[in-house]
């Protein structure tokens, strides 16, 4: 009987994580969800839009904080830069940068 | 209370373990449900997010079409830069991939109390939330003597497929020298820029395949997005060949007359070779059912949920609603999707709904290879929306031909892109 209590409660403790398919930052998986509309599922992009696979997280952020300054060169990302806050820019830089299977 | 025996134990041990591998069986309760009515960018990207965020959810996608065809690069099939095909995405990955029940149905009538959706087919589901992504309807009448029947004869194109043919072939047939005209209607429509990108590229067909043809775009309208963009890129490209038309100059159409194939304004009255009457619209019925859009024609919701203002228990997301300052374009309606998902699991979890993001990006062709945009971040604050400061804004009025280039190449990218995102 005890037995099957622990093993009760060792499942019942281990459930929710199973439904928890997306892990990390909660912040950066919403933050990447508006990303990848136009760099592609994962971060993958088909075409002229930059993929953001190949990125570390340094990369991605470095790049974040020059769009917003305009100090790097471009198209639509002077705009949405500046809709992130530094706190924006690391959560979603990790969580592309820890993406499985880059 | 009988006595657990070994083969009890045993037995509940494999049923947990059966349990834990199949997550889309929850081994102490039902799975919840979740009803996902229309399969656009709003309504199939919800019910994918819905199922990457919780496998155990029962998700049904209702969409009456087996095949969606976007309005996104429907104008590029207009003028024969895109084949429909090209336009034209299948349910099947949803299906396969993600595990969502398609049901190929039209949502009649809502019982908010009941959480129940009627079928166009007589049958009916249960819910415990709803997600409405139904897009909008033409209202038929608002503009004197335009129905559904006026409409096949002076397109309005604004919902992919039969109609971009049926204008596509119009244009083809009609001989150089003819005159073109386009009707944009006032605020809010589906896709601000819309009918301004649709005008650029037929005029582009004209100046290629029919140079002495004029096309005239008669606006209800005084100001329109990316304005600042436009004409001036239409004064390079197109000059004498598109001319548009604002409210106060004349380009309100009051009337049309399908039997004499005229378009009336105040003023004037037209008899183009082709017209493409682009109408007034509202939510779709079923956005419209049980006083969801209370008598506005347009739905408002508490934008960290996307629930309804009106009934608790239902979603509401895309073209169908009013969520100033995001407009109603695809990008939108992806995003919204997005965070409306990521709060149907949370609620149904009882848990904390997340701070959301919500974003914005329309590209727009003034020619194949002449691209702009817009863009906007945003945040909500109390139950408003609102861009951040020095995100909301259009590509630079003053930038060189490579940038308009690369924003054409983008544009194309962010096709592939998007429709990666949603039906793959």
């Amino acid at each position: 009987m005890r037995t099957l209590m622990r093993v009760l409660l060792i499942v019942t403790l281990w459930l929710p994580g199973i439904v928890a398919a997306e892990t990390g930052s909660a912040r950066g998986a919403a933050l990447a969800h508006a990303c990848v509309t136009c760099h592609g599922p994962e971060g993958r992009s088909q075409g002229a839009i930059p993929s953001l696979t190949t990125l570390s997280s340094a990369d991605i952020t470095t790049a974040l904080q020059a769009f917003r300054a305009e100090t790097r060169p471009s198209t639509v990302m002077h705009r949405i830069a500046k809709g992130l806050d530094d706190a924006d820019i690391t959560a979603v830089a990790t969580y592309f940068a820890t993406l499985p299977g880059r | 209370m009988s006595v657990l025996t070994r083969r009890h134990v045993l037995g509940l041990i494999s049923g947990l373990t059966l349990a834990c591998v199949r997550p889309d069986r929850a081994w102490t309760q039902t799975p919840s449900r979740v009803v996902v009515v229309g399969g656009g960018f709003g309504g199939a990207t919800c019910a994918k997010y819905l199922r990457r965020a919780d496998p155990s959810l029962e998700v049904t996608l209702l969409e009456p079409h087996r095949q969606f065809v976007t309005c996104p690069f429907s104008n590029a099939v207009l003028v024969g830069l895109r084949d429909l095909a090209s336009v034209t995405h299948t349910y099947d990955d949803l299906r396969q991939r993600y595990g969502i029940r398609l049901v190929h149905a039209t949502a009649t009538a809502l019982d908010p109390a009941g959480h129940q959706v009627t079928l166009d087919d007589g049958n009916t589901l249960t819910y415990d939330r709803l997600v409405l992504s139904p897009g909008v309807e033409m209202q038929w009448g608002a503009l004197e003597g335009y129905d559904a029947a006026a409409s096949e004869r002076f397109p309005h194109a604004w919902q992919a497929g039969p109609q971009t043919l049926l204008l596509r072939r119009q244009l083809e047939a009609m001989e150089d020298g003819g005159l073109v005209v386009i009707t944009a209607p006032d605020n809010p429509y589906r896709c601000p820029p819309g009918p301004y990108e649709r005008a650029s590229l037929i005029a582009h067909y004209l100046k290629t395949h029919k140079p002495r043809s004029k096309l005239l775009l008669l606006d209800a309208k005084d100001t329109f997005t990316k304005q600042a963009l436009f004409r001036p890129a239409w004064a390079r490209l197109y000059p004498g060949l598109l001319e548009w038309v604002s409210g106060s100059q004349g380009g309100r159409v009051v009337r049309v007359d399908v039997p004499a194939g005229t378009v009336h304004t105040d003023f004037d009255e037209y008899k183009p070779a082709v017209a493409n009457i682009i109408p007034p619209q509202r939510a779709a019925a079923i956005a419209r059912a049980a006083g969801l859009d209370d008598g506005k024609g347009w739905c408002s919701v508490h934008p960290r949920t996307f629930e309804s203002t009106v009934h608790a228990g239902i979603h509401l997301l895309g073209d169908a609603i009013i969520a100033t300052p995001m407009p109603k374009s695809a990008f939108s309606a992806n995003n919204q999707a997005k965070v409306c998902a990521a709060a149907v699991v949370a609620l149904l979890r009882g848990a904390a709904v997340a701070e959301p993001i919500l974003m914005n990006t329309c590209y727009s062709l003034v020619a194949p290879d002449y691209g702009i945009s817009i863009a906007a971040v945003y945040r909500v604050a109390g139950d408003k929306i609102a861009a951040v400061e020095g995100s909301e804004g259009i590509s630079p009025v003053d930038a060189p031909d490579e940038v308009r280039q690369r924003e054409a190449e983008y544009t194309q990218s962010w096709y592939a892109n998007i429709t990666a995102d949603v039906f793959t």
